[in-house]
């Protein structure tokens, strides 16, 4: 049920499944991915230790997943503020994401909210992602807010 | 799939034990890294002239690349369970500046590791060395011993 608040946006959003991808996971988004956050785990980064480690490929930081939801989601049309930026993030991982994984992001808008601090009002507009690869089976649930600012 | 079981020696299980803190500065070059990476051009993580005007005065670093600093802690205190099992939930609550070193650190605020249920829960924070400031606060939870059969959910 979302929070009611005082400012006009989109409300036909809620129920309704985004759909977006597919996006493949490949060994070099991996590499890339891990180097740029500084993941050094041999199973992120080579391939073949991945194996050695009982693994069907090179695997995927959980967070990788956030790479696809980023840019993806609808404008939900609010009539408030300027400014976004990443105000938390939560990643539950459900099953492995290795390299040659397709994968599918399914969203949906889950609650828009207010809050008034010391430096004004924030809005809080909070995404739900599910991704599944290519054989239908859940990865991950990722939930993402994001902040507007007066 | 086998699931790959990485002992770790003295995993912190006990509420009470401390995470082993990760340190790191956070550069120009890891920032074009990342935003090479995620596609993420938002002009706030690389075009000065735009940041200045902002409330944040200048560049920062993405929130997911300040993120890795407990994905990392997370990954040496639990090894390979954490990347494969672990869930994080945080809150981005400060920015990190080019030249900025940040260091995550940890501790173990609830324990069902003996019991049945086998999760751990740690509270999690990432705080600028220098100053002090809190960057992201959080928790991050994992299961201790091997999942029976394939996780499923939906």
């Amino acid at each position: 049920m979302p929070t009611q608040i005082d400012y006009e946006y989109d409300h036909s959003l809620y129920g309704v499944e985004h759909q977006s991808g597919p996006f493949e996971v490949t060994n070099d988004i991996i590499s890339v991915y891990a180097r740029s956050v500084g993941e050094d785990n041999p199973i992120f980064v080579d391939r073949d230790a991945a194996l050695a480690a009982g693994y069907a490929d090179q695997v995927a930081p959980p967070t990788l997943c956030a790479l696809f939801e980023r840019g993806e989601l609808p404008d939900i049309k609010l009539q408030f503020g300027r400014r976004q930026f990443h105000g938390g993030q939560r990643v539950t991982p459900r099953a492995t994401i290795v390299a040659g994984d397709i994968l599918t992001a399914s969203s949906h808008l889950k609650d828009v909210y207010t809050k008034t601090g010391r430096s004004g009002t924030m809005a809080h507009v909070v995404w739900e992602t599910t991704f599944r690869n290519q054989h239908g089976t859940i990865v991950a649930d990722v939930q993402r807010s994001q902040v507007v600012r007066e | 799939m086998t699931a790959a079981s990485q002992t770790t020696v003295n995993r912190p299980l006990t509420v009470g034990d401390a995470l082993p803190s990760v340190r790191r500065v956070i550069t120009r070059e890891s920032i074009n890294a990342y935003r090479a990476a995620s596609g993420d051009n938002n002009p706030i993580h690389y075009d000065d002239a735009f940041a200045a005007t902002t409330r944040f005065g200048g560049v920062i670093a993405h929130g997911m690349l300040t993120l890795a600093l407990v994905s990392e802690m997370m990954t040496q205190a639990y090894g390979a369970d954490w990347p494969v099992a672990g869930s994080l939930r945080v809150r981005f609550r400060g920015a990190a500046y080019p030249g900025d070193t940040l260091e995550s650190t940890g501790m173990v605020a609830k324990s069902n590791a003996d019991d049945s249920v086998g999760v751990v829960t740690c509270n999690v924070e990432v705080r600028n060395a220098e100053t002090g400031e809190r960057i992201i606060t959080g928790t991050a939870t994992l299961p201790t011993r091997p999942a029976s059969g394939e996780v499923s959910q939906g």
